[in-house]
């Protein structure tokens, strides 16, 4: 379909939207009013509670008195009864009725409970309505902004982290701007992407959440099963994470709210890749290197000149150990290279509703964080800003339109993305000073990284980085239109357009005439421009029915709606660039390569859900849709979704006299979602590389999503008003998995994608609130969250193979049945003398401090070597030769050596959080933790491979235990996989805490009063200031989203950016 | 109620006029064409075929991925170069003692082994598909000998790649009706349908006159007779490279070997290449550098002071590194660390110790240096001194000698200045080669001997041979027998594949099966 084509199509959309708008327009206007006071049981007013005419839109907020007054809608006649609907943060929901007087006004006062810890929050995602928790009959977990602010977070990945039972996310990179990984209760894909489906303010977006300003937001909801997803089909199966941003809602009409907020924090790395500070190197006696003829070495010098301090030939580095101190300063490279520096940010708000009763949220955000490296001087700056509006044009129409628009400038760090640097830092010895100047180029850093074991890949990173600019420049529209018209107290009509738009601009320019190792031709400086852009058109229909037969409750949604999702990009790359300076491509001189793609896709979709309450105990939901979508193979174009849920108040039951028991909800859900292909999965395609024509996806006709059923059952219950108790068990099932499945070559073609496997996932999760203390001036609460989840391919129809990261370390999965989804693999170095050749005899072996099996020979033990010059000899058991001491690799000639060496997925996930409010100060923090997981630390093998691990540092070890160098880059073992560097992931982490002081305007000073101040909040806020792990990495929260399909699945560190720790403070003040 | 049925009718048409503008849900793929759209012409069909010559420069000249260069893992098996490096496998080629190929599931390096299978069958099938094109879809190319020829002619080197490198291979042809049912056939089969295909092409080839345009082999044009000679070069070559064991090439034909010879290149053959980024790129040769190590045993023939005999006559871990002593100047000036022509003396080691001393090697490759540094230059892929080292090879074994001598002697005298060898091979006190290590294996020769006329040829040849084209020594080395006992005679199917097939896994090497004597 040609572009024409689609905006022509868009444009239809949005003609018709007009046309309801227009057809809303009859309006019938109010002849009476309600009004009335809304207090707490001390008889304080409550500023700002909302009270809504139920099975309306018609509605309104209490000003500053508490009071409120509401016109009722023309199609109420005299004497008919109205319920009216009150609801504020912190108190239990209340309705009450009135009868319509014949003019004029009838008075309705309303008196609200304190309730710390309830279930009365409104959710409304995955649902027909807006539905109190009391009423939902599945897992629908709310944040509202009151929690959020406890701890100001500059992502959205901090407000969820911790806070929510089966909800798992990493920031799988601390690079600045760098988008977070979820996941929510276990993979639901063996490949596939597993994040869940985002919408904010009802936009519905692949475009990412980074640069999402957190102080905008005034609620998330997150449905984390593809039962509860099951409204939005074929994109859910992984979950849905609702953002809601500020409207104005809950401000009294008159002035405006102004809200000022400004935080600094300042970043620092509490965890480093350690380091070797010892070398194994011949000195002379003036402490000079020399080489294998006893010559001084000049440094820094090209190859392996220094001969080892062996005791013999200089090359034996089975017999050479890094236990001597080096000569002069030494450093530590990862601590010359990263040091995070601070964040700022502002944001200010405007936010009410007018004499109108226009709500309007307004603000502007100014973010300026620098990098984690040191000389980087780049930092990232956004800037953002919003419109929201919402308005009753009369007791029938209401409409209603978000706007949100940022830029984001940030450097990404060079060429080869992160890993290129930490990659060169693991290369280095305590020798090398990376911020050395050059002496030939005064005032720039040298290039020369390492001036000891030079070799190729010795380069100073830091060198390289002030010689190349690599820049991303992304902004973002995201704006969404509704109305809503109300023919009839039951009936709504509710029309949505709503676009993202994503453009970003990247930029890679290396300068010519940089000095390389140890050659006379300087580098003839590349350039790199790409422009991608990405455009998501949504639109919808619906019709929304609540009726009311006598005690039965019915709540009905018919919504038809459509997608589009156009992804377009190109880049130009050239090389050899004459003249320094010139950011132009045109000046190359080398072939410029060209590459460009384009994508569309259009997707469909009709659901119809109906949702019931009986006597207010009984509640039901039977939800069916249908989604068609380009994406979905030609004989496979449309899918059927459905749900069916109940839940049961037996609180409520006349005959349940447990009085201390204020809700007990058991509830059973059941439903279906999917996971799209990917957008080329369908088609076959021929790849043209330079003129070659190569075959290399066999297309699908019958491809299909992947399908996911869930069965969730779980009970709520909330006791004396003080605790909380939400858990569930869950049984998920993945059919259909998408599999890029490797084919015989003799097909012609490379891969397949297939509907060939299952998944199953068993999860469960609970989470706890406990309001501790409460009393006036001070309320203590507690939080406790604990999951578990395990997923499995239970099916494969296809022979089992291999899928691996595309990086350097080539992580392994396995893709076979009875296999967990985010187990990794490798080879297993020997532990006991099980893994020994068929009759190997086990005397001559032993199991030394690492746990490697070792050859000792007989008689001996693995402490023997130093002690008995046992060191560089070796052994022959039953026809092979082992290096004495030495790990002991598989053989290369048996087909098992291929092993399983952890899972990423934990065993048990676990916070827990505290808040206390006493009068002014609030205090919180947050502990989180996971036990369990493994990750595959590459970093470390790396770092392995010249032994400048912190493990193979002999200094100050006993003589008995001292291992070679030559021991360490065994484990290297030529860049494979293996099962030393799978490492324990366990950690706990103080994730947030605040200690807050809060002013409220009768506190305030009359100076500071008069300046129309009404509150004033000071925040010391920390964030992952203390992590206990044993993990040998930076943070044990590290993944990468390029295996497994998430950087929860892809536990493998590979040289990421290292998320870091804040300590900072936050001044809010409101107007 | 009226009023409110008028409502709800009006809203239902709404809705229905909504639905009305469904969105179309058949998209296509721009961005890579399918089998239709790719073959649907008789141009596309011509550029299929015409873009396979680029898959075998690929594979004869090494891919240069890093992961993916059996070419440079060759060299190290056949111990033209050092290198312990993982990367390209090249660690893996070179240990000692040898190991069985690794072909494992999940082995990092393990695309080296399976890249030419994967990439030279996709080539064959993408060939099968533009025949079959032609055929089903009755596509009139205009110079259809042309096309028709060139197609034989990369099926037959394609397929002789394969029955050099592996045991089995599959014969992809436009005869096959379903390739999922192929049946594996002996490396010995599929030669035969490789020198099938390439007498195939010679046939149209000779029988029509046409250029076959620039681009389609390099920046050169290239006439039927060019292509003629052309096959009857790779055949000669494949006839020889074929055989695993001494015997086995002693078998083969070399009469017809010579025929081919007599009727082949005149001049190299091979590509101008076009810089670092370009479309004719040679990973194989842009190895040589400063940086890169030739191994010792390569040049430790030509050694006179005895440090190779020692050397060789070490365990294989204990061995380090020795300066040679050799009147050859394509190794020294005569002086222990004087630049020869070929190889340079470096005062550093590019290999890791911790990775074994054996790799251990002063010497630094410079056969390519240009091409290496630059990224352009000529790049041979078969040279007429390979055609007449064959012709050579062919007249000793035949009882002819003489003929050889001025071949063997060639570059020897004139670049080597050494003394010329004569039938009976070469003599004297620093005599070169001498007889160690593989090369008095083969040789039968006791160790140290000055080396016979063959074993002569087998030195000059290699000599001659460094990084050609893939395996260009290691395949000749298993034939002449001088690969080092347990080094892999040839490579198993990938154990992907095999797992992909059904078939039972095995390896080849490291003294088990498949390993040279």
């Amino acid at each position: 379909m040609s572009k024409t084509t689609v905006f022509q199509k868009d444009g239809l959309i949005l003609f018709k939207c007009m046309l309801i708008t227009i057809f809303c327009f009859s309006s019938v206007f109010a002849q009476s009013s309600i009004e009335g006071q809304i207090t707490n049981t001390q008889g304080e007013a409550l500023v700002g509670a909302n009270v809504l005419i139920q099975n309306t839109t018609t509605g309104g907020t209490t000003d500053m008195n508490g009071d409120f007054e509401i016109a009722i809608p023309s199609d109420f006649s005299e004497g008919d009864e109205v319920t009216l609907f009150v609801s504020y943060i912190g108190y239990k929901k209340m309705t009450g009725s009135v009868t319509v007087p014949a003019s004029g006004s009838v008075t309705r006062d309303f008196v609200l409970d304190y309730s710390a810890v309830s279930m009365e929050e409104v959710v409304v995602t995955g649902l027909a309505a807006e539905t109190p928790q009391t009423h939902v009959p599945f897992s629908v977990e709310q944040m509202n902004v009151a929690d959020m602010q406890m701890v100001p977070t500059p992502s959205v990945t901090g407000l969820i982290q911790g806070k929510i039972p089966g909800v798992k996310a990493i920031q799988g990179s601390g690079m600045p701007g760098s988008e977070p990984s979820f996941q929510f209760r276990g993979p639901t894909s063996i490949t596939g992407r597993q994040e869940p489906l985002v919408v904010i303010d009802g936009v519905i977006t692949r475009g990412g959440i980074a640069d999402i300003n957190t102080q905008d937001i005034e609620s998330i909801e997150v449905v984390k099963g593809a039962a509860a997803a099951a409204l939005y089909g074929s994109r859910a199966q992984a979950g849905v994470l609702q953002i809601f941003t500020k409207t104005g809602a809950g401000i009294p009409a008159g002035p405006p709210r102004v809200t000022i907020r400004s935080t600094f924090e300042s970043n620092s790395l509490e965890h480093l890749l350690g380091h070797n500070r010892g070398h194994p190197w011949r000195m002379n006696s003036a402490g000079q290197f020399i080489d294998f003829d006893g010559n001084v070495v000049d440094l820094p010098a090209q190859g392996r000149k220094i001969a080892y301090d062996d005791g013999g030939t200089g090359l034996n580095s089975k017999k050479a150990f890094a236990d001597k101190e080096f000569p002069g300063k030494t450093y530590d490279p990862m601590r010359q290279f990263y040091d995070p520096g601070n964040r700022r940010s502002t944001n200010v708000s405007i936010s009410g509703t007018s004499g109108g009763g226009t709500q309007y949220f307004i603000s502007g955000a100014y973010t300026n964080e620098e990098g984690p490296i040191t000389i980087q001087d780049a930092p990232m700056i956004q800037g953002s800003t919003r419109l929201n509006l919402k308005q009753a044009v009369n007791d029938k129409l209401t409409v209603s339109m978000t706007s949100y628009f940022s830029d984001r400038d940030r450097s990404l760090y060079g060429e080869g993305g992160e890993s290129y640097f930490l990659r060169r830092l693991t290369f280095l010895t305590a020798q090398a000073n990376l911020l050395a100047e050059d002496p030939n180029e005064p005032g720039g850093y040298s290039h020369i990284g390492e001036p000891i074991d030079v070799g190729n890949a010795a380069e100073n990173p830091v060198n390289r980085l002030v010689n190349t600019d690599h820049t991303e420049d992304r902004s973002r529209f995201l704006g969404g239109f509704d109305a809503t018209y109300s023919p009839f107290r039951w009936l709504k009509v509710i029309g949505n357009v709503s676009i993202d738009r994503i453009d970003i601009d990247e930029s890679y320019y290396q300068r010519p005439g940089l000095s390389r190792l140890f050659k006379t031709v300087k580098t003839l400086g590349s350039m790199r421009q790409e422009d991608r852009l990405r455009q998501e058109f949504n639109a919808s229909l619906t019709l929304a029915a609540n009726r009311q037969f006598g005690d039965l409750t019915m709540r009905n949604r018919v919504r038809w709606l459509m997608e589009t999702l156009d992804n377009s990009g190109s880049e130009v790359r050239v090389s050899e660039l004459p003249v320094g300076g010139v950011h132009s491509l045109g000046v190359a001189t080398g072939t410029p390569q060209i590459n460009s793609y384009s994508e569309s896709i259009r997707s469909e979709g009709l659901f119809l859900i109906n949702q019931f309450t009986y006597k207010d105990k009984y509640v039901g939901d039977f939800l069916v849709r249908q989604d068609g979508s380009s994406l979905f193979g030609a004989d496979e174009r449309w899918q059927n979704y459905g749900r069916v849920s109940m839940a049961w108040r037996v609180a409520q039951e006349p005959w349940f006299n447990v009085d201390w028991i204020d809700e007990l909800k058991p509830r059973f859900s059941i439903g279906t979602s999917g996971g799209r292909p990917r957008f080329d999965a369908q088609y076959q395609t021929y790849a043209i590389s330079s003129g070659q024509l190569i075959p290399t996806t066999l297309g699908n006709k019958s491809l299909k999503p992947e399908l996911a059923t869930e069965q969730e059952i779980g009970i709520d219950m909330v006791i004396a008003q003080r605790l909380k108790i939400v858990a569930s068990l869950v049984d998920m099932k993945v059919e259909d998995q998408l599999l890029l499945v490797p084919l015989p070559s003799s097909t012609g073609f490379e891969s397949q994608w297939k509907n060939a496997g299952t998944i199953e996932t068993d999860t469960w999760e609970v989470g706890i609130e406990a309001l501790i203390v409460d009393r006036p001036g001070l309320q203590w609460t507690t939080r406790v969250n604990l999951d578990k989840s395990e997923s499995i391919i239970t099916e494969l129809n296809t022979p089992s193979f291999e899928i691996t990261t595309p990086g350097y370390s080539r992580a392994r999965m396995m893709v076979q049945e009875g296999e967990k989804v985010g187990a990794f693999y490798g080879f297993q170095w020997l532990e006991s003398c099980d893994g020994l050749k068929e009759g190997s005899s086990c005397d001559e072996f032993d199991v030394n401090d690492m746990g490697h099996l070792v050859y000792v020979g007989a008689g001996n033990s693995w402490k023997d070597g130093k002690a008995k010059d046992l060191w560089g000899t070796k052994g022959t058991v039953n026809g092979r030769t082992y290096d004495w001491g030495h790990p002991i690799r598989p053989d290369s000639d048996s087909p098992l050596i291929f092993t399983k060496l952890g899972d990423s997925q934990p065993d048990l996930n676990a916070s827990l959080s505290q808040d206390i409010q006493w009068g002014n100060v609030g205090i919180s923090f947050l502990l989180d933790g996971e036990w369990g997981a493994s990750i595959y630390n590459f970093s470390h093998h790396w770092q392995s491979r010249d032994w400048h691990n912190k493990i193979a540092d002999m200094r100050g070890v006993p003589d008995a235990e001292k291992k070679p160098i030559s021991y360490f880059s065994a484990l290297q073992y030529r860049n494979n996989a293996n099962s030393f560097f799978a490492e324990d992931a366990d950690y706990v982490k103080l994730r947030e805490v605040s200690v807050r002081y809060i002013m409220y305007e009768d506190d305030l000073p009359d100076i500071v009063r008069r300046t129309g101040i009404k509150q004033a909040t000071i925040n010391l806020i920390g964030r992952n200031l203390k992590t206990w792990t044993d993990y040998l990495g930076f943070d044990p929260e590290v993944g990468t989203d390029t295996y497994g399909g998430s950087a929860v699945v892809g536990r493998v560190d590979e040289w990421a950016i290292p998320n870091y720790r804040s300590f900072g403070i936050d001044v809010e003040v409101v107007f | 109620m009226k009023r409110e049925m008028k409502n709800l009718i009006n809203i239902a048409l709404l809705f229905c006029l909504v639905f009305s503008g469904c969105t179309d849900l058949e998209v296509p793929n721009t961005n890579a064409p399918d089998r239709d759209r790719a073959l649907s012409n008789a141009s596309d069909v011509e550029a299929l075929l015409s873009s396979q010559f680029k898959t075998y420069w690929a594979m004869a000249q090494g891919p240069g991925d890093n992961v993916g260069s059996v070419s440079l893992a060759l060299a190290a098996i056949a111990e033209v170069v050092s290198s312990n490096s993982a990367n390209d496998g090249t660690q893996d080629a070179g240990e000692m003692p040898p190991i069985a190929t690794p072909n494992q599931m999940g082995y990092n390096w393990g695309l080296c082994w399976r890249a030419p299978w994967l990439k030279q069958n996709r080539a064959l099938a993408a060939i099968r598909d533009g025949l079959l094109s032609i055929e089903e879809q009755g596509l009139v190319i205009t110079e259809a000998q042309r096309a028709q020829a060139f197609a034989k002619f990369m099926q037959g080197l394609f397929l002789g790649q394969i029955a050099l490198l592996y045991d089995k291979g599959f014969v992809i042809d436009e005869t096959v009706a379903d390739v999922q049912t192929l049946e594996l056939q002996a490396y010995g089969d599929v030669m035969k349908a490789a020198l099938g295909y390439l007498a195939e092409a010679r046939s149209i080839a000779s029988a029509n006159s046409f250029t076959i345009p620039s681009g389609w082999m390099g920046s050169k044009s290239y006439s039927n007779e060019d292509l003629v000679r052309l096959t009857n070069s790779y055949a000669a070559r494949f006839m020889a490279q074929i055989a695993r064991t001494p015997a086995e090439r002693a078998a083969v034909d070399w009469n017809a070997i010579s025929t081919h010879v007599s009727n082949g290149i005149v001049e190299d053959f091979g590509v101008e290449l076009d810089g670092p980024g370009g479309v004719w790129t040679s990973s194989l040769k842009s190895f040589s550098s400063e940086n890169s190590s030739i191994s010792l045993p390569f040049i430790g023939p030509a050694d006179q002071s005895g440090e190779y005999t020692s050397w060789e006559n070490t365990t294989a871990s204990d061995r380090v590194p020795f300066e040679i002593d050799t009147d050859d100047r394509r190794i020294t000036d005569g002086t222990a660390t004087g630049p020869g022509i070929y190889v340079v003396y470096r005062d550093f080691f590019t290999n890791m110790a911790t990775r074994g001393t054996y790799f251990l090697s002063n010497y630094s490759n410079q056969w390519w240096i240009d091409i290496g540094e630059t990224g352009y230059g000529f790049a041979t892929d078969i040279t007429v001194q390979e055609m007449q080292f064959l012709q050579a090879e062919a007249d000793i074994r035949s009882g002819n000698a003489a003929n050889a001598l001025s071949i063997i002697n060639g570059d020897r005298v004139a670049i080597g200045e050494l003394p010329a060898a004569t039938v009976d091979g070469v003599s004297g006190d620093r005599c070169v080669p001498r007889a160690v290590g593989p090369l008095a294996k083969a040789s039968g020769l006791s160790q140290g001997a000055c080396g016979d006329l063959l074993t002569t040829l087998v030195y000059e040849k290699r000599m001659a041979m460094v990084q050609v084209s893939t395996g260009s020594v290691y395949y000749d080395a298993r034939g002449f027998g001088t690969l080092r006992t347990g080094r892999p005679l040839h490579l198993a199917i990938p154990v992907e594949d095999l797992e992909l097939l059904g078939l039972e896994w095995y390896t080849f090497g490291g003294g088990g099966a498949g390993s040279s004597p």
